[in-house]
């Protein structure tokens, strides 16, 4: 646009030049003519530069860390109308890492639309936040610009690698061998039960007749079950990326193999910034990327406070629980 | 990113683009071609030129249109061959066109320029017929037009940059412009319209070319319209413009040409290609002459003539310089001026508080101008002679001054593009580069012209201030000249006290000068003109005249070094130490620089850059300043030096009453020239028409095209509306359109049914439902189209635009 501008002054001082050095009428017209063809094109120009839309195309949902994946900006006219030029400015922040990265793009005419792709920066795990900062659009002789409405930004899970999922037989194999016996919701058939009077609300069905018969009032056969160790995950929020990927790495693959058993676990940080713990219980994969895209849109700083040190604790959990806490070289500990 | 390449266009938008580019080709061929004909009166058949045009743009289009590289290779041979086989087959008519067209374009720029310059083709093809001569000339545009087709088209559809297509059809207009000739208006404008349209789709144009052409297409109209509407408020009859815009005019043309000038100019021109008004004489090396013409002169004399450039007053041993802005406004104005109390001194008593000086007030000279003296004194004396007519055109000369020949007869209020500067010399006026001056070329000191009246007044005021500033000499160089000019023994010098007493004794004419001299100032004009004489033949004996004169050594005086060490030189040098040395002799004296010519009466004389000079000029009071020269070997010619018995040059003949100046013709810039200048051979016009008809055309199909477009637009959008019901009903009733035209068809009942429902139910149509309607109305659309004749089929299409 700045070329243009300078093409343009020179042009008019060129048009300048011809006026005081060529006496006819002719130099008096171009002369005019210089000054008002800007406007012209201006006029004309604006159907086309109203025209113009911008709109993002980012791989719907999740990419795995170190794939090749590209996202797209189509600029296209409503009424296929080309214009001068277009410029848009696009940023790509990893919200997590804090990478950011700027790029401009340029084209001229898109009667038919005009197609970007930009390869996205998968290197390291985060939420890869891609928009467009401004979209710029010049008249047919690139003098006059105009600026259009931004689209929406795209958002793009990058997710750890997809390692193995991880043996968790250290985590779930080792139960007690005096397991805490706790009451089966909803009753049903077992070979432990617990005997205690009758409660507004038991079902009549688990009224054991013939010991009340015996003791003059309602007593209700409880059927147990052993109560299950809780399963919890821990890991840092904070470091280098390289770090965190390790990290996150191990996470995911411990996690899909907890899924993959069917065990439930729990995964917990400490959040940046307000320090409070924040626990999730994870069932499913859809769950862990539910998760996956909770911690990856956090901001994680260079340094902070490690779970490592802080003690094992769960909301609603009274049982035991069994801890993993995620490092990097995975040497976590399972206590 | 991606761009569109033409290549990768569809069908339909593949004619676009070539409809557009079509069109733009022809606007710049036919524009080109027109322009140069019409500037230069280029005797044509317009109409076939103007189809010639047409097939032109319409072949280079279709050759670099072709996608493939090898086919397209070869297409350009063969219309390059074609062209080339013209060229060769009709090589005789076109030699006869191109004489013809070149004797048009001279007499275009002979009328322009101001000449009467012509090109006599006769002599090559004899006389020809008007009809043989558009023949021929056609015969050549049209060869012309098909290669300038061929190169746009390569520039423009195949490049497709605006740049080289601009670049590449410019210097088409730009040869009549260059000399002030504008082409008629309406390929003007269309070539402007060619360029303004290439620089609206300039940016889009190589990655988007179907957007360039469809934007081409729908502004070609408006733009069109926008020169013309220019046209029409800038009206052209009655154009003037202002004085500042021309002085501008003239002052850029003078910096070009002044700058022109500094770059050509060569060493050894004596410092008189540049514009200073001072001499460098650390630059007075080996001359150094190319023989380009300095001037050109054209007198009503014949002789032997000295044109003045510049005299300098003040020497300040590396060059001389002018007097102070402020001395001259003394003289113009009025100064006081110290003399001796004399009456003190030469009184019989002693008067000891007497002053030694006292301060006398001078009365200024006012608008007189030293330089016209001689020729006011010629003119009281002998006013039955006229003066002679002088026109100087100054075409490598310095270009601050204005060259004169002597005894200046024009006055200030006379003169029209220069301007006097004191009584050095004429500035010249921006922009102005010939003037016509006035002389009395036969004006002499010894003729006994002698100022009279008011003129006489001035002339003495004027004579103390030549006192007071040309007879200065540098202190260190006094004792050099004092000796030299002891020695030489000339005016009769003899040695005088050792006391160097400065008295300035002038009705006694005698001063002091150092203690080896005594000269005598109240002299007479011949005494002093002898003494020039003397000291001429003094500097002939004592130096050598040498055009390779090394440059005087820096920290050397010049005129003391030419005189006591390198003893050669050249006019620069003779006349440095010759007015230094009439100075020292109590003779005012400067230095001058011009050029020297060599006239005849009537005729035009150039005047080489090795003509210039520099001589000295010696003050005659109660005449004014006059030439001498000093340097051995230029013989002058002027009255006073020649010998009794020869023959004055024939004077001209005298009117029986003195003849008044006559009125100088301002020597004002050439005027420019518009396109009605008479020309040769006058074409015919109207075939103008032949281009209305076309045009309109085009710009109905292309309207028609656009129609169309824009309706299947409108109704696609509509039928894509957001609200399904709103979209049904306009699809119902663009098939009830169509079955207007498509009598005993009937629309889909579900889809009449879906409409109704559309229109007056609450229910809200369905996507699927809303798809069987547009499906039911495309199928209907297909079938009425076919089912219609062809014109039929254009009719619904372009006009109702209905599919």
């Amino acid at each position: 646009m700045a070329r243009c501008r300078i093409g343009y002054l020179m042009a008019l001082a060129a048009a300048g030049l011809f006026f005081v050095s060529f006496s006819d009428w002719f130099s008096f017209y171009i002369l005019v003519l210089a000054l008002v063809f800007p406007f012209f094109s201006l006029a004309v120009s604006l159907p086309g530069m109203l025209g113009c839309r911008v709109s993002l195309d980012a791989p719907g949902g999740a990419v795995r860390r170190g794939s090749g994946h590209e996202a797209g900006l189509r600029v296209e006219n409503r009424w296929g109308l080309p214009v001068g030029r277009v410029a848009v400015d696009l940023s790509c922040r990893n919200v997590m890492t804090g990478q950011t990265g700027t790029v401009r793009r340029k084209g001229a005419g898109g009667s038919l639309g005009m197609d970007f792709r930009e390869p996205l920066d998968t290197s390291h795990c985060g939420c890869l936040r891609w928009e467009v900062r401004r979209v710029r659009v010049c008249d047919l002789l690139g003098i006059f610009s105009i600026r259009r409405a931004v689209p929406q930004a795209a958002r793009v899970l990058v997710l750890p690698l997809n390692l193995p999922a991880e043996g968790v037989k250290g985590l779930m194999g080792m139960e007690d061998k005096n397991p805490v016996m706790k009451p089966r919701p909803g009753g049903g058939p077992g070979e432990d039960y617990d005997l205690r009077p009758y409660r507004p609300g038991d079902p009549l069905r688990s009224v054991h007749w013939k010991l009340s018969s015996k003791v003059d009032d309602l007593v209700v056969r409880e059927t147990l079950e052993p109560r299950k160790t809780a399963i919890l995950l821990t890991f840092d929020l904070y470091g280098p990326a390289e770090v965190l990927d390790r990290a996150f790495d191990r996470l995911d693959a411990v996690s899909r193999g907890l899924i993959e058993a069917e065990r439930g676990h729990y995964v917990q940080w400490i959040q940046p910034g307000t320090l409070e713990v924040r626990t999730r219980y994870v069932s499913d994969i859809k769950e862990l990327r539910a998760l996956q895209w909770e911690m990856f849109s956090t901001p994680a700083p260079m340094e902070g406070r490690s779970l490592r040190d802080v003690g094992v604790h769960i909301d609603g959990v009274d049982g035991p629980i069994r801890r993993l806490h995620m490092t990097p070289t995975g040497e976590g500990e399972a206590r | 990113m991606n761009h569109v390449n033409y290549e990768k266009l569809g069908v339909q938008r593949r004619s676009v683009v070539l409809l557009a580019d079509g069109l733009m080709l022809f606007l710049g061929v036919y524009g080109s071609i027109f322009c140069l004909v019409t500037a230069f009166q280029l005797p044509v058949d317009g109409g076939k030129l103007t189809l010639t045009c047409l097939a032109a743009a319409a072949a280079a289009l279709i050759v670099f249109s072709v996608p493939r590289l090898g086919v397209r290779l070869l297409l350009v041979l063969a219309a390059l061959a074609a062209l080339a086989g013209v060229v060769v087959w009709e090589y005789g008519q076109l030699r006869v066109g191109a004489l013809v067209c070149a004797r048009q374009v001279v007499a275009t720029f002979g009328w322009s320029l101001g000449t009467s310059a012509e090109l006599d083709i006769s002599a090559w093809v004899g006389t020809l017929s008007f009809l043989r001569e558009v023949q021929t000339s056609t015969l050549l545009c049209q060869v012309f037009a098909g290669a300038m087709g061929l190169w746009l088209g390569w520039l423009f559809v195949r490049v497709r940059s605006f740049w080289l297509t601009f670049w590449g059809s410019f210097p088409l207009l730009l040869v009549p412009l260059s000399v002030t000739i504008t082409p008629a208006w309406t390929p003007l404008l269309l070539l402007v319209l060619f360029w303004g349209m290439g620089v609206l789709t300039r940016l889009p144009n190589k990655r988007d070319p179907y957007g360039a052409a469809k934007t081409t297409l729908c502004v070609l109209p408006l733009a069109a319209a926008l020169l013309a509407g220019l046209m029409v408020l800038l009206p052209g009859e009655g154009y003037q413009r202002s004085d500042q815009i021309e002085r501008l005019r003239l002052q850029l043309t003078d910096w070009v040409t002044m700058a022109g000038r500094e770059m050509v100019s060569g060493d050894g021109n004596l410092g008189l290609g540049g514009g200073s008004t001072e001499v460098d004489l650390t630059k007075a090396g080996p001359l150094n002459y190319d023989g380009s013409t300095a001037l050109r002169v054209e007198a009503d004399t014949t002789g032997h003539i000295y044109l003045r450039g510049l005299s300098a007053a003040v020497y300040t041993g590396e060059g001389w310089e002018q007097l102070p802005d402020e001395a001259y406004e003394e003289l113009k104005s009025g100064w006081m001026r110290q003399e001796m109390n004399l009456d003190a001194l030469t009184s019989s008593q002693f008067q000891p508080d007497a002053a030694r000086y006292v301060d006398v007030p001078v009365p200024g000279i006012g608008d007189y101008q030293p330089i016209n003296f001689p020729a006011l004194a010629d003119r009281s004396t002998h006013p039955q002679v006229n003066a002679k007519r002088y026109i100087i055109e100054n075409l490598a000369g310095s270009t601050a001054v204005v060259y004169t020949p002597y005894q200046l007869l024009t006055t200030p209020e006379r003169m029209t593009g220069a301007e006097f500067i004191g009584d050095a010399y004429l500035a010249r006026g921006t922009g102005v580069w010939k003037h016509v001056l006035y002389a009395r070329d036969e004006a002499n000191p010894l003729s006994g012209a002698v100022l009279t009246g008011e003129d006489a007044e001035a002339e003495q005021n004027y004579r103390l201030f030549v006192r007071e500033h040309y007879l200065q000499v540098p202190e260190d160089l006094q004792e050099t000249l004092g000796s030299l000019l002891a020695e030489s023994g000339i005016g009769g010098t003899v040695r005088s006290q050792e006391e160097p007493i400065h008295i300035s004794e002038f009705d006694k004419g005698t001063i002091y000068y150092g203690s080896s001299l005594t000269v005598r100032v109240n002299i007479t004009a011949e005494e002093r003109l002898e003494l020039a004489r003397q000291v001429a033949q003094f500097l002939a004996g004592l130096t050598e005249y040498d055009p390779d004169t090394p440059l005087t050594p820096a920290g050397e005086d010049f005129v003391s070094y030419f005189l006591t060490e390198s003893c050669r030189g050249y006019c620069m040098h003779y006349a440095s130490a010759a007015a230094l040395m009439l100075r020292t002799l109590g003779v005012p004296a400067r230095y001058v620089s011009g050029y020297v010519a060599d006239t005849v009466a009537g005729e035009r004389v150039d005047v080489p850059d090795y003509n210039a000079h520099a001589w000295v000029e010696v003050y005659c009071d109660g005449y004014g300043w006059q030439s001498v020269e000093v340097t051995p070997g230029f013989n002058g010619d002027f009255p006073w030096e020649r010998d009794p018995d020869e023959t004055a040059p024939p004077s001209p003949s005298a009117s029986a009453t003195p003849t008044p100046d006559p009125s100088p013709t301002p020597s004002a810039p050439q005027p420019t020239h518009s396109a009605n200048q008479p020309g040769k051979a006058k074409a015919d016009w109207s075939w103008l028409w032949w281009l209305t008809v076309p045009a309109a055309l085009l710009l109905l199909a292309v309207a028609l095209v656009l129609r169309r477009k824009l309706a299947a637009r409108s109704r696609g959008r509509r039928f894509a509306d957001e609200d399904a019901n709103r979209a049904v009903i306009e699809m119902y009733v663009y098939m009830e359109r169509l079955l207007a035209f498509a009598p005993g068809r009937k629309a889909d009942e579900r889809a009449e049914e879906l409409a109704k429902k559309a229109k007056f139910s609450q229910h809200i149509l369905t996507g699927e439902e809303r798809e069987f309607v547009r499906a039911q109305t495309e199928k209907l659309a297909r079938e009425t189209d076919l089912s219609q004749k062809w014109y039929q089929r254009l009719v619904l299409r372009y006009l109702y635009g209905l599919y």
